[in-house]
Order: structure tokens, then sequence, then C-alpha cells
């Protein structure tokens, strides 16, 4: 049970890092993209490109981090930019078309089979009665946690980071005062961007690729922006950390297949019972 | 020469026409009031001049400029100021950083700019790191005044001031907002508490159906018989 | 490819279109018209497919069966069962703001594939129920597919003719009324669940009848009968290019896309096998640009309206 705990913290940390893009994309915004989860296979597998082109793994991370946020800007910038006055509900669709590419287009070039950065055995070793970890499980904890934190002290302490989280709270009012909500928005895309692909790196690194690997984690990804409070990062954080481990503490008692349901079931509980989320506002919930 | 020069706007949602041809002007160091029955178009003339409207026809000249249909964040820059009637704070930032947002487009050093706005709010001073979206009406009146004074605006748009506030935090905004004025600021306000306004006012505009009815000094207006009989009954 | 090879090509190719005919029609009615936005399709037609077969199919070991249904009745019951299933659904998810709505759908399709991947005793998980019985096969005695063609046309129609009727009357004014305005229509005092709920039910009854005339075409059913999402996708892709709101638009748009998306699936047949998978995800990525273009060019499609799409910013 403990090392259930304890995978849920690992994979928790992943959804987490998703989930706070998503929820800063829906904040401010307006909108659920639906593409997030594929972004964080597009930037798992720029890595892998990278990295079987003999660069040094901190390289290759750096690289498809950049590759990636450009790419989400350019697609912000020409296609989603285009429907912002329209409403949201076409905005949806859009991504899910663009989910659809990213997917694809993975799929075209790399292929449907599972692959791994290195073909290296992980060892793990215990590190506490009925707890073990690897290498991986360690790295991943570790740079969420610090992404985490950076997270924190940019929306805290920098000037556009309280200014994204002025536009979260009102975008018109952010206008009227004179915020630059075209920047916002880039940075926006950036952050929420890097934090995927950083996620779907340590994923990779955790399960190995797959084109579907991003897709099959919008679910738990939405699950936690909801249950911590749409637009509300930290919430994020808390909710990706209780999604994580309420799915793999779950496989102790049903069969693993079904993870995905239960981030579904934890995500129509909140619905029902508090649909603001833990750290929401209710007047955002309308 | 007047700070704010509006002519003949003309303007609205839509096909629906709000504004049928308002003129006003606004000069440094006075406070001008723009008050009418509901719907006479008052708030919808402030959205005029701070760009968030269509404009059919007329002109708004500020600071000697044309800036008719100009985005907000470009007058933000001129030195205009607008304080919206309500959701008028950012609820999940502290007051500090608030009034930090309000200065966004300054690159330059703020604290001059905050101690003197927590000199004008004591009350805001002492909650400078409370949660904005905790504080009572009154305080988050106070807060965006601040706020909308971090800029060193040359000129202050208010729209309902008072709105939805009780009395005695009605009379403290205005006091403030007296005080603000005499540092030198030209404010434009549209006031539903006509009575309140207009005595408080150096110039003021009665608007009726988009168009301007009665223009006069403050104290005329209070005291022309017309005006109190329509506008003044119950504020 | 000879005449007859065509000819039975064509045949087979419009038997699936009408199949996504029905789909789009059933989408229709919950985003057409109520702006329900269901991406779990797939769940409905899965439900509507495995009933029909498992009700008619002999009985198999490890799996529960043996109820040899005729058609008529299994079909009755697959349509019911996917009006069922919605209803359950509905309760929670119906008070939804659309885009949580998006993610809920997708949430029961999931948890409704992994539920009939995994529970091999209903529908034998991946290797799914095979021999399903072609109904009627006894009685025809000219070309069976040419039969199962006039069949499902038979239902388009019929479905076609009844849904044109119940959206023109004023039960389909209100449903627009909602997908335009949900608040003011609940100002008008219209109980806004029951005709969302109504909506729902009676556009999954349609998917699930889709399922269930599928299963009898091509008579096998797997939880992979819908590929995750690209099924789905589809009928969106179909239902916005040939015009939200508009039963003709439907039926047009599954035409339109299915051809489109066969036409690149000819691609795959001259090309090794090797490449089958790859080629397959270049065919999705032609419908998506195809969706995206339509989007940004005539969102409301071939036959909707244009303001189907716009949603007015609160207040304005």
């Amino acid at each position: 049970m403990l090392q259930l705990f304890a995978n849920g913290i690992v994979f928790g940390s992943i959804i987490a890092l998703g989930a706070i893009g998503l929820t800063l994309v829906y904040g401010i915004l307006k909108f659920a993209n639906f593409a997030h989860g594929d972004t964080m296979t597009l930037g798992a597998y720029l890595a892998l490109l990278f990295f079987n082109l003999q660069l040094p793994l901190p390289i290759a991370v750096a690289l498809s981090v950049i590759l990636s946020v450009v790419i989400a800007i350019l697609i912000d910038q020409y296609l989603y930019k285009l429907f912002r006055s329209t409403g949201p509900i076409i905005l949806l669709i859009s991504s899910v078309g663009v989910a659809l590419l990213l997917r694809n287009l993975v799929l075209l070039f790399w292929g449907p089979d599972l692959t791994y950065y290195s073909r290296d055995i992980q060892i793990s070793y215990p590190v506490l009665p009925g707890l073990r970890f690897n290498n991986t499980d360690i790295g991943t904890m570790i740079t969420a946690a610090v992404l985490i934190v950076l997270v924190h002290l940019f929306l805290k302490k920098t000037k556009i980071g309280k200014a994204m989280r002025a536009s979260s709270d009102n975008m018109d009012l952010a206008e009227v005062v004179g915020i630059d909500t075209q920047r916002v928005i880039i940075w926006t895309w950036t952050v929420g961007t890097a934090l995927a692909v950083t996620g779907g790196i340590m994923l990779g690194m955790e399960n190995g690729l797959r084109p579907t690997m991003g897709w099959e984690l919008l679910l738990p990804l939405f699950a936690a922006a909801i249950l911590g409070g749409i637009g509300q990062p930290y919430g994020a954080m808390v909710g990706g950390l209780v999604i994580g481990i309420a799915q793999e503490v779950s496989t102790g008692y049903i069969s693993t297949a079904y993870k995905p349901a239960v981030a579904f079931v934890i995500m129509i509980l909140v619905l029902l019972i508090r649909p603001q989320g833990i750290f929401g506002v209710s007047k955002r919930w309308i | 020469m007047a700070i704010l020069e509006v002519k003949d706007l003309v303007g609205g949602y839509g096909e629906v026409l709000i504004l049928n041809g308002v003129s006003i002007q606004c000069f440094d160091n006075e406070i001008v009031s723009i008050i009418g029955p509901n719907g006479a178009g008052k708030s919808t003339l402030m959205k005029g001049v701070f760009g968030m409207l269509k404009i059919k026809q007329g002109s708004v000249v500020f600071d000697g400029k044309p800036i008719t249909g100009m985005r907000a964040s470009q007058l933000v820059k001129l030195g205009m100021s607008y304080v919206p009637q309500d959701n008028n704070v950012f609820p999940s930032l502290t007051v500090e950083e608030n009034l930090q947002m309000g200065a966004f487009i300054r690159n330059d050093d703020i604290t001059a700019s905050l101690e003197k706005v927590f000199d004008l709010f004591p009350f805001i001073a002492k909650h400078r790191k409370a949660v904005s979206g905790s504080l009572s009406g009154g305080g988050r009146q106070m807060l965006a005044l601040g706020r909308a004074l971090m800029l060193d605006p040359k000129l202050l748009l208010l729209d309902e001031p008072s709105a939805g506030l009780a009395p005695l935090v009605r009379d403290e905004i205005f006091e403030k907002i007296i005080h603000i004025k005499q540092s030198g600021m030209a404010i434009l306000m549209v006031e539903q508490n006509a009575k309140k306004a207009l005595s408080m006012s150096d110039r003021g505009y009665v608007l009726v159906m988009g168009k301007n009815r009665f223009e006069d000094t403050g104290r005329a207006l209070l005291d022309n018989p017309e005006v109190g009989r329509l506008y003044l009954g119950s504020a | 490819m000879d005449l007859s090879g065509i000819f039975s090509y064509l045949i087979f190719f419009l038997v699936i279109t009408s199949v996504y005919g029905l789909l789009s029609l059933g989408l229709n009615i919950q985003w057409g018209y109520t702006k329900l936005f269901n991406i779990g399709i797939a769940g409905f037609f899965a439900v509507g497919a495995y009933t029909s077969a498992i009700l008619t199919t002999p009985a198999a070991t490890d799996r529960i069966g043996g109820f040899d249904m005729p058609f008529i009745p299994a079909l009755l019951i697959a349509v019911l069962l996917s009006g069922f299933i919605a209803f359950l659904i509905g309760i929670p998810t119906l008070k939804l703001k659309e885009d949580y709505l998006a993610i809920a759908t997708i949430g029961i399709a999931e948890t409704i594939r992994l539920f009939f991947n995994n529970e091999a005793w209903v529908g034998n998980g991946v290797r799914g129920v095979s021999h399903i019985p072609r109904p009627f096969h006894q009685y025809i005695h000219f070309d069976y597919n040419v039969f199962y063609l006039l069949l499902m046309l038979f239902f388009v129609v019929c479905v076609y003719l009844a849904i044109e009727k119940a959206l023109k009357s004023p039960w389909g004014r209100v449903l627009k009324a909602i997908g335009e305005d949900e608040t003011v229509t609940l100002a008008m005092g219209k109980n806004v669940f029951r005709y969302k709920m109504e909506s729902l039910v009676l556009g999954s009854m349609i998917m699930g009848l889709a399922g269930a005339l599928y299963a009898h075409f091509i008579q096998f059913i797997s939880p992979e009968v819908f590929v995750p999402m690209t099924g789905t996708f589809l009928v969106w892709v179909m239902l916005i290019s040939g015009g939200s709101g508009s039963n003709k638009g439907a039926l047009l748009g599954a035409l339109v896309i299915w051809g489109l998306w066969s036409l690149t699936g000819l691609i795959s047949n001259v090309v090794p096998v090797a490449y089958a998978v790859k080629v397959g995800a270049l065919r999705v990525i032609v419908i998506a640009i195809v969706l995206e273009v339509i989007l940004i060019v005539r969102p409301q499609g071939i036959l909707g309206q244009k303001s189907v799409l716009q949603m007015p910013k609160n207040g304005e």
C-alpha cells in the first residue's frame, strides 16, 4: 500500500505539471484546451528525437521545451486567436482537431509502438520497508517539486506572473488597468506548455512513449484541474497529487485498466458536490 | 484648454444607439459630474471616452490629441485612468498586488506612488497584504480608486463610485474624491446619487436619452428647480 | 477492379455512410439543437452494438449469451438500453456547462470502452462478439448486402422524417431555444433539464440504433470498433461540415466526410502493409485539417445557419 501511495506521488507530480498548464489556459483564455495532453506527447517525442541525435539529456529537454513552446504559441496566434471573440465551444472543437493533428503527426513519424529513451534497465532500491524507488521516480519527484516552486515564485513575485493571476481573475479589468494582455497570453502558453512538455518527458521516462500517452492523461488532467478549482494553479498542483495517488491506490482494489475511470469518478463527484473545486471561487463557476 | 473634449458623440451597442450626440468638457483641477435618469447614457458615455464602445460619429480629444475609439491599453499610456462600477479589483490578488497592477505600464520605481495611495487611504494601507476579495465593498472601492491613481493620471474617470455602498462609506469615498481633485487632477464622474455628486462638483451635465439637457456649475444645477424636480428627487 | 467489385464496394460504402448518417442525426438533436456537447458518441454506439449482438448470438463459452433473440426485439432492446444509459449519464452531467459536459462524456465513453474491454464475461473482452446473425437472411434470395443497404436506408429515412417532424414541433423549438440561450428559456418557465434529458436520450437511442445495425452488418463487434476517438471525431466533423442544426446537413456531412475518409483509405490499399498505421495517421490528419479549415472559413457548415456557432459574449 505504501508503494502504491508513493507511486501515486510520482505520477501525481506528472499530472500536476500538466494540470497547471491546463488550468492557467482555462483561467486566462477561458477555454478547455483538449490538445494539452497531446502537447505532452509532442514534447516527449521531440525529446526522444534530440536524445537519439546523441544530445545530452538536459540539452534534449531544453530544446524540446523551446520548440514545443514556439509551436504552441504559433497555434494560438494563428488559429485559436481567430476564435477568441466567437466563443469557448468553437475553441474546444478546434483544440480537439489540434489534439488529433499532434497525436497523428507523432504516429506518422514515430509509429505506434512503445519506445524508450534508453534501453537501460532501471534498478529500484528500497527506501523504506515496503517502499522502492528507482532513479527516474526520484528524478521525477524532485524535478516536479522544483518546477512547482519556480512556478509559485513566478506567479507571486514577478510582474508578469501577477499580471497572469490578474488576467485570470478578470481579463476585461486587466485591459482597463493597462496590463499588456497580449504578453500575458504569450507567457501563459509558454509556462503551460513548458510544464506540460516536462511532464510528458518524465512520463516517457517512467512508462515509455506511445503516441496516445498524452491523450490518455487528458481525463486525469481535467479531473485534477477541476478538483483543485479551474483557473487556480495551486489547486492544480494539489489536484494532480490527489488524482495520482487515488489512481495508483485504486489498483490495489480494482483492475489497473480502470485507472482513468477513477479520475473520472472523482471529477463527477467534485462537479456534483463542490463544483468550484478546492480553491475555486464560487462566482467563477458560471 | 480642456483636458477632455467630447463633441457630438454618437454610439451604442450594435444597432442600438445610446448616445445621440453628447458634448462635454473637462478641465484640470475640477470635478465634473454626469447625472441623469437611468438609461440616459451616463455610463455609456464613459465607456465611449475610454474606448470601450463603437463610436459612430463625433470625436473625443484628450490632452490635445484625438483619441476617438482608441483602445483602453493605449489610453492608459496617455494618462487616463478608469474605475469601472463593479468588478473593479482583482479578487485573488492582495491589496498591494492590485496597486502594483495599476502601475503595470510604468517601468520606474513605484514606491512613491504607493506611499501616496497609502497616505490617502489608511484603510488599505492597514490591509495591504489582505486578499482583495475579502475586503468589504467600501474597502474594494477605495482600492479601486487607489489603483487608478498609481498611474499619476491626468484624467480620472469614475463610474458610479458610491454604488452599493452604505451611507457612511459613501461619504468617505466622496471625501477622498474631493481630496484627489485638490491635488490638481481632472475628474469626470458618473453618479446616480445626483444631489451629492453635484454638491461636490465644479460643473455638471445632465444627460437625457443620450443627449445634453442641462449644463452648469454644480451649485447652479442643484438650485435649478427643474433639475431638482425631475432628477434630484430621492437621491 | 472489375465492375462487380466496384459495385460491392459502393454498397459497403453506402451502408457505412448510412450508419454514420444515423449517428450524425442523433448528434444533431443533441448538439445541433440543444447544444449538448456529447463526445461520448462511441459509448452509446457500443452499447447498442453489444446489446443487439449479445442478444442475438447463440450461447458462447466465457461470456453471457444464448438468448438467441430474433432481430427486431433485440434491436428494440438495444435502442432502449442506449437511451437508458444516456438517462443515467444525464442525471449528474446535464447541469454542467458545455465544456465540462464535453469532458464528462469523454470519460463516460472511455469507461464504457474499458468495461467492454475488461469484463470478458459480457462481451468477450478484446476478442469481441462474432458470428452476429444477419437479420432475415433466410428470406433474401438476392445480394444480401443490397438488401441490407435498403434496410439501412429505410431506417435512415424513417429516423430523418421522425426527427424532422419532432424538431419542427413546439418541443423542437424549445430545444433550439435552450441551445441559443438557456437562461432565457429557463426564465420562460420551461423545465430546461427535462428537455435536455429528452434530447440526450433521443439522440443516444439513435446512436444505439446505428451501433446495432452496424453490428449486424459487419457481424463482428469489439471494443476497438470505434478506434478511440477517431469514429467520434468523424461524426463531429460530419455534423460541423454538413451544418449543425440541419438534418439534411447531418446526412450530407456524413456522405462527404465518409467519402473523403474512404478516399484516403483507398490510398492505404495501394501502400505496403508496413505503412498501414502511418497512412492511417495521415488520414486522420487530413480530416483534422479539413475541420480547422471549416471552422475558420465557414463554421456554420454547408447547410447550417450563421448564428449557430456564434456565441454572444455575456452582457453584449
